[in-house]
């Protein structure tokens, strides 16, 4: 009888702390951001800017007006799907920072079949985007195996394949894919029928390049959400992450999950490139991704790699992005002051002990108030 | 511990001149035993004298350089872990927190580990959540894990109902053979009076045991046979411990005394090496 | 065939070899340290950029060459202290707050030039002169390499002597051979008495202060100025040749003069009828297949199985 009495007040306790532990991180995001926007305004004041107008232009900016609302979209549909691609591996506890010769294999590809290959309606957009994934899965796999088969260290592995696919995108947009008697550097442009349909042309107000990526992306995250909570490959991707010795006693093969992880890391990435190649640009440009693939990574730690909340976490960072752009413009403070603010988040982020402390502190006043 | 007399039936393990041959650690020579259902073999020895690679090497997580293993009478070469445990051997490693758990993740979590992707926990490549949470809810009550709820990570539980956790997974799988390592080091009273109970319950179902322990008292009070393992040989083997004192064994345990090897392979039967 | 031997036998490019590897030694050899004490520096390109970016601002505004460069030397060390107390305090991730600390560094350096000089590329418009060359006497009359040794950097000069200065502080002084214990078996090291976190801070300090030499040799050491971005993932490069140079201060030394000599090479080769940016993918290219083939052999040295899980 009063084991179940112990029991019921165990978990109604059980139950408390997990709902003020939740409280507590949801807390800890949003004092993150306000400390790394409370840095910013010091920087900016510091610097002889007035932050007050900088961060007025910066947070209602990008809802202004309904293409800079599309504009923010857009944005935001590359930047989640890069974090998405780098959730999945760092769920394995893999630190792949090969996002970005993904995206550019993934680009590369669905260029190739988007200018080329003529295909009816419909296949036209889903044959490139099929492509892109392939080709990113493709260069998920070299550092994946490299790290799963022969232990060699990912983190060099990826980097070093983002300075050579950088490279070769670079020759093949300035060389054998430059649009013949243009002078402006740029590939040909797709073909009509290959491109995501623009939002404005189901809401009917002008949105800018975003475009049905958006769903995709969206789609993606919660299919990626399925993979890893529902499915037995998910679960071997969290446990292989959370101690990797336990799930090889378990019986699972690390090193294929390790490389899976890769995989999938490098197909999401490859769409975001398809995404840029059909959805925005139309066109292979150089260039393409700028700072977005390391900034996927940020977006990525700012969900704890759980992919609904990367979605969220997207949203939010691209909307920083698009405020700075906008700062700049009506104000002398540089847009570089977003990547500040970024990485002050980051920086508050990663230290883990902060939450850990404040949790450990309420507990123990829990306790004394009883 | 009482204990009814062992009732062994048919094979459960047989190892035949495994050889190991260490990159770090301690190497094997030679080891011919047999673990037959429905008794617990006992492994004594000074703790890193090839306990451990033994376990390991049975387990399918360290590959033998010669020899053969035999599970319930399947050649275990060539197996990996899954193979392994698939072959009906279960594996309570000597140190839970390295790799008897993922401690950061649910017990509901951990008790699935060599079994999530078989039904019911699984259907049609999908797992099954409420699945998942009946078999941790009835682990929990089975083993009287005590925890106020199954999503607690594992490293919230104490040493006690940690290492429950682990010995729940590994007997609700029904092996043949359990290899049960340090199975009470760092656990109260009460767990460990349990984790006997539960032993014995096992081999008297029709499991063969093999105990790996540093507690003599432990193995005598547990072991219907016992080894003894020095220097990666096995140097005793005692097919009656009614009678046996520590103090002997432990002779053995130092090297003072040894049996012939011809005594401690008397009467195993050929098995060829694959 | 024979014009490539001309150029690469010519004391031109040998000097242009220990010019190009002089940012590689010092990053990596702060990437060594750092990897040593434990704590893996992902900070060297963010320590390089503040350091080239702080040197010619300071050096553009004070007029003192020395005080930028001591600057940069400083803000370095400082991100080294940074992240070894977010790693060490905070109980950070040292990859993500080495990405964190590189994100800093590429954003502060940026709005710091645009705001103090309204420039969104770098400080060309400021004057900031840049570090002596050291003719050593006598040294010409050497044939061949004379003339490639001669009038070479101060920091290159630095640099070539920090290999065996690092070789001397880990395996002949106290501070060295602490360092490494801390860095393999920290609990051991802080049972023995060894002052585990002040080793580490140490360690990492002494890691941002030699990134921080390499990124003031970018901005003051042959240009007299600093670009956006301008260490072009160099701090990334390091990092592979402290892997490749399988964590000892020769092999360090050794695969960071071969990055020097590929990347020299690449440049001599654009002069050849190659797209320059291919030519460029060669030392990238072969960083990874040295890095397979080094894993390779490990995992077979050590026994396949155990790799997997590490």
């Amino acid at each position: 009888m009063t084991g179940t009495l112990i029991e019921t007040e165990d978990r109604r306790e059980y139950k408390a702390t997990r709902r003020r532990d939740l409280a507590v991180d949801l807390s800890m995001a949003l004092a993150t951001i306000l400390a790394a926007l409370a840095i910013g305004f010091v920087v900016m004041l510091v610097t002889g800017n007035d932050p007050v107008e900088a961060y007025g232009a910066m947070l209602t900016g990008p809802l202004e007006r309904s293409f800079r609302v599309g504009r923010w979209l857009e944005d935001a549909t590359t930047l989640t799907l890069l974090g998405l691609s780098v959730a999945i591996p760092f769920r394995a506890r893999q630190i792949s920072l090969g996002a970005e010769s993904q995206l550019y294999a993934g680009a590369l590809a669905a260029a190739a079949v988007a200018i080329f290959l003529p295909l009816p309606p419909v296949v036209a957009v889903v044959v490139p985007l099929v492509a892109s994934a392939v080709a990113g899965a493709g260069m998920g796999l070299i550092p994946g195996s490299m790290k799963a088969r022969l232990g060699a260290n990912e983190i060099v592995a990826t980097l070093m394949l983002n300075a050579i696919v950088v490279r070769v995108y670079d020759y093949l947009v300035n060389g054998p894919l430059k649009e013949p008697g243009s002078s402006a550097v740029h590939s040909k442009s797709i073909q009509q029928d290959s491109a995501l349909t623009p939002l404005r042309d189901w809401f009917g107000i002008p949105l800018g390049r975003a475009n049905v990526g958006l769903l995709l992306m969206v789609l993606t995250a919660v299919a990626l959400w399925l993979l890893i909570t529902r499915t037995p490959l998910g679960y071997r991707i969290r446990m292989t992450g959370s101690n990797p010795e336990f799930a090889e006693y378990g019986g699972i093969r690390v090193p294929r999950v390790i490389e899976w992880s890769f995989v999938i890391g490098g197909a999401v990435a490859g769409l975001a490139g398809a995404h840029l190649v059909q959805g925005v640009y139309g066109r292979l440009e150089p260039g393409l991704a700028g700072s977005l693939a390391f900034e996927g990574i940020v977006v990525a730690l700012l969900a704890r790699n759980n992919p609904l909340v990367v979605v969220v976490a997207g949203l939010f960072y691209s909307y920083l992005r698009a405020g700075g752009d906008i700062m700049e413009q009506q104000t002398d403070v540089g847009t570089e002051i977003v990547v500040v603010i970024q990485a002050v988040i980051v920086l508050l982020v990663t230290a883990q002990a902060l939450p850990d402390l404040l949790k450990r502190r309420l507990a123990r006043k829990q306790v004394a108030a009883r | 511990m009482d204990r009814a007399p062992a009732r062994p039936t048919g094979s459960a393990l047989q190892v035949r001149g495994l050889t190991y041959e260490a990159p770090t650690g301690q190497s094997l020579q030679g080891i011919d035993f047999d673990v037959a259902a429905g008794e617990i073999v006992g492994l004594a020895g000074i703790e890193g004298n090839g306990q451990t690679e033994l376990a390991e090497i049975l387990a399918g997580l360290r590959r033998p350089t010669s020899g053969a293993i035999r599970v319930d009478g399947t050649d275990t070469a060539g197996l990996d872990v899954a193979g392994h445990r698939g072959a009906g051997i279960g594996y309570v490693p000597e140190d839970r927190l390295r790799n008897g758990a993922a401690l950061d993740e649910s017990i509901a979590d951990n008790l699935v580990v060599d079994r999530h992707h078989r039904a019911p926990l699984a259907r049609r490549g999908l797992l099954r959540p409420s699945a998942v949470r009946d078999h941790a809810e009835h682990l929990i009550e089975d083993y009287a894990i005590r925890t106020p709820d199954a999503s607690v990570p594992v490293r919230a539980l104490s040493g006690g109902n940690m290492q429950k956790v682990i010995v729940a997974r590994e007997l609700s799988a029904q092996p043949r053979l359990l290899i049960a390592s340090q199975v009470t080091r760092g656990v109260d009273i009460g767990a460990m009076r349990f984790m006997y109970e539960r032993l014995v319950a096992a081999r008297d179902a029709g499991a063969g045991v093999l105990l790996v322990s540093a507690d003599l008292t432990e193995l005598l009070a547990l072991a219907d046979r016992l080894l003894v393992i020095k220097d990666g040989r096995l140097v005793a083997r005692f097919d009656d411990t009614s009678g046996l004192t520590e103090k002997r064994v432990g002779l053995y345990m130092l090297s003072v005394e040894r049996h012939d090897p011809a005594h401690i392979a008397a009467g195993l039967e050929e098995v060829s090496a694959a | 065939m024979s014009a490539v031997l001309d150029v690469v036998l010519s004391s031109a490019f040998l000097a242009a070899v220990l010019r190009v590897s002089t940012p590689y030694l010092l990053a990596a050899f702060g990437g060594l340290v750092a990897e040593r004490a434990g704590v893996s520096n992902i900070a060297l390109e963010g320590q390089m950029l503040s350091a080239a970016c702080t040197g010619a601002l300071v050096a553009g505004y004070s007029g003192s060459v020395a005080r930028g460069a001591l600057c940069g030397v400083g803000v370095a060390t400082l991100l080294g202290l940074l992240l070894a107390a977010l790693r060490l305090e905070l109980g950070a991730d040292v990859i993500i707050a080495g990405i964190g600390l590189n994100l800093l560094a590429s954003g502060g350096t940026a709005y710091a030039v645009f705001t103090l000089l309204d420039d969104k590329g770098g400080t060309s418009g400021l004057k900031s002169g840049s570090l002596p060359a050291v003719p050593l006497p006598g040294i010409e009359s050497i044939p061949v390499l004379g003339d490639a040794l001669s009038g070479q950097n101060l920091v290159t000069w630095l640099a070539l002597l920090t290999a065996p200065v690092i070789a001397w502080l880990f395996y002949r002084a106290r501070f060295g051979f602490h360092l490494r214990a801390v860095g393999e078996m920290p609990d051991a090291a802080a049972s023995v008495g060894i002052p585990v976190r002040r080793v580490q801070y140490t360690g990492l300090a002494l890691s941002g202060a030699l990134a921080g030499l390499a990124g003031v040799f970018l901005s003051m050491g042959y240009v007299s100025f600093f670009v956006r971005d301008m260490t072009a993932g160099r701090g990334f490069i390091a990092l592979a040749a402290v892997f490749l140079g399988g964590l000892r201060p020769w092999g360090v030394f050794l695969a960071a003069l071969g990055f020097g000599t590929a990347e020299a090479l690449a440049v001599q080769l654009g002069t050849l009828d190659v797209p320059p940016q291919l030519v460029s993918t060669i030392p990238y290219a072969m960083t990874l297949v040295a890095l397979a083939v080094y894993a390779w052999r490990r995992t077979r040295q050590t026994g396949g199985e155990v790799a997997a899980a590490a």
